[in-house]
């Protein structure tokens, strides 16, 4: 087995016995990347020189006998709305193509401190603002399972990268779903933290009070490592959870038996792929053999929850991407007054996407719009986030599926922002009401990948990554990879 | 419904510093208004009893002491900024500011 087909916790077993050295790892990942990256272009940026200099200091600490993290040497992959110091961060936005972060996001200040190389930052939807990766200002990222189809978004770049076996683990954002969503059309395991759980601080925002940075593995137990590693307070972050960090990856081999499990009625039946379905069946069929106790539940302002999301998002997109002016940093163009060098800036800057998002914001935000739209979507946010605290005062966890469909067509949905919000239709609830949520990989609808999602209540991604690891030991089959034919008929760009 | 027209879209850009074509304009105008459809069940809520959310945090942030910390240097504030003269960002004139 080449070392890029390991996963990452296979990886820190030879680093740890010293089978393997860190820089041999970085070096598999990059070959890996050259070799497969121009056909489903999942990187924007590649850190080759980054990374070989952080595993070389790893492999120098731990022939010096230090005690290092499990991680270290274990290389990832990072979305490319996370500041990185001195290398490109773009957001997959003209607007920021050629800047350089002076600072480090605290997540990556993490994955430095403890000897996690970076090999490289991922494609992404402009800013995060999409569901398919098809919007970002550089390219389309493919879906390796299908190179006709999107790879899900926003983070579809991590999770292409972690997928191919680009990288053994990634950071992707989740604002409403763009980690769970790219996670379950890749066939990957994708975490979003309870909001709060992971800083924020360097993560370029698309709506503050919902984005949240989380890990994509191959598995549970990668996914509970990397979520391990980048968790805990933060100062920087006004937001940050003051709470202890639990060993996760200690917790995943507890025994299911005695959870209590709530199917929501609104997350799968009607207008969902039977195929879809029958993967939440029996994940649910599964556990309840194993013990877990099941019932159904009605999350009944569930409804409410696209058209609230929507709202908030705009708004608070279209302010914080009001710091875009070219000024300070970004595209700027010279203008004859101050006025017009901020309006030819931004509007070369930015994608029809971006656009329309900051005019829907920028609407809603009006004196006039602020009671018909911004007021009752965050009245509703209350009620979303009652109907998760009333169920988890029944439940220990909540499932459905992650998506409608599985991985759609480049270009189905492009354009058709009622069609893209859609696919976030059982992702934007839980986000709204702050709670975490992972998208399991169980079964395949029509040789794609599916997911089945579980949500808990806050801080217990223990309960998630345990249902997770459990999951993995009773589907179907082992590994979720794609076969990469596309390598052997070549026409990569 | 109303429909949002060509001129409030045009409005909404200058408001929001955003240079758009015409064609871009037409574009946006649909893309909006398909926008707005999606919003309609929110007009329907008629909640003015329940409390709205509008930050995802359900905790008070922690208090803490001021501390100094070295901040970005000079170099590293410029390095990013399109025009520099000397210890400024430089932008045309503001005082010719119109509309």
């Amino acid at each position: 087995m080449e070392l890029f087909e390991m996963t990452a916790a296979g990886l820190s077993r030879l680093l740890q016995t010293e089978e393997i050295s860190a820089v041999e790892v970085v070096e598999s990942f990059l070959g890996r990347i050259e070799k497969v990256d121009p056909y489903v272009k999942a990187f924007i940026t590649v850190s080759a020189e980054q990374a070989l200099q952080t595993a070389a200091a790893v492999d120098r600490q731990r022939a010096g006998g230090e005690k290092l993290h499990p991680l270290a040497g274990v290389p990832v992959a990072v979305k490319d709305n996370i500041c990185t110091k001195g290398v490109r961060t773009t957001c997959a936005s003209r607007a920021l193509e050629n800047f350089i972060p002076p600072y480090e996001a605290t997540v990556i200040a993490a994955l430095h401190r403890l000897g996690l190389p970076v090999l490289g930052k991922t494609n992404l939807d402009e800013f995060a603002a999409g569901a398919s990766t098809e919007t970002s200002a550089f390219f389309i990222t493919r879906n390796p399972w299908d190179r006709e189809r999107v790879p899900g978004g926003s983070s579809g770049g991590s999770a292409v990268a972690v997928s191919t076996g680009m990288a053994p683990l990634a950071l992707g954002s989740d604002t409403g779903g763009s980690i769970r969503q790219p996670a379950a059309f890749c066939g990957l395991t994708g975490l979003r933290p309870t909001y709060g759980r992971v800083s924020r601080y360097g993560m370029v925002p698309l709506a503050s009070s919902l984005d949240q940075v989380g890990p994509l593995a191959m598995d549970a137990t990668d996914c509970a490592l990397l979520q391990g590693a980048i968790a805990g307070y933060d100062l920087l972050d006004s937001t940050s959870l003051p709470d202890e960090v639990p060993d996760y990856g200690a917790q995943l081999e507890k025994p299911v038996s005695g959870l209590r499990l709530g199917i929501i009625a609104e997350q799968q039946g009607e207008g969902f792929d039977p195929e879809i379905n029958s993967a939440v069946t029996r994940a649910v069929r599964v556990l309840k053999e194993n013990g877990v106790i099941v019932d159904e539940i009605s999350l009944p302002h569930q409804r409410y929850a696209l058209s609230a999301y929507r709202s908030l998002v705009s708004a608070e997109f279209s302010s914080s991407l009001g710091r875009f002016d070219g000024v300070r940093y970004g595209l700027s163009q010279p203008g004859e007054n101050i006025n017009r060098m901020f309006s030819q800036s931004r509007g070369l800057s930015f994608g029809p996407a971006v656009k329309g998002r900051i005019l829907l914001g920028t609407y809603i935000l009006s004196a006039a719009q602020y009671e018909k739209y911004y007021l009752p979507a965050g009245r509703a946010r209350t009620l979303i986030a009652r109907d998760y605290s009333e169920a988890f005062q029944r439940f220990d966890l909540l499932v459905g599926a992650v998506t409608a469909t599985p991985a759609f067509k480049i270009g189905a949905k492009r354009g058709d922002p009622h069609q893209m919000a859609l696919a976030d239709l059982c992702l934007v609830g839980n986000a709204l009401a702050g709670v975490p949520s992972i998208s399991v990989p169980f079964g395949a609808a029509g040789g794609l990948p599916v997911g089945v999602q579980f949500t808990a209540p806050p801080l217990r991604e223990d309960i998630l990554l345990r249902v997770a690891y459990f999951l993995e030991q009773h589907r179907e089959s082992g590994t979720i990879r794609p076969r990469l034919s596309f390598l052997e008929e070549g026409g990569g760009e | 419904m109303n429909k949002l027209t060509d001129d409030q879209v045009g409005q909404l850009a200058r408001q929001a510093s955003l240079e758009v074509d015409a064609e871009e304009c037409r574009q946006l105008v649909e893309r909006l208004n398909r926008e707005l459809e999606m919003l309609q069940p929110l007009t329907e809520l008629d909640l003015p009893a329940v409390e709205p959310t509008f930050c995802g945090a359900a905790h008070p942030a922690p208090r803490r002491e001021d501390e100094v910390v070295p901040s970005l240097s000079l170099e590293q504030v410029f390095q990013n900024a399109s025009t520099r003269d000397r210890d400024y960002f430089k932008v045309p004139q503001i005082t010719s500011w119109e509309e």
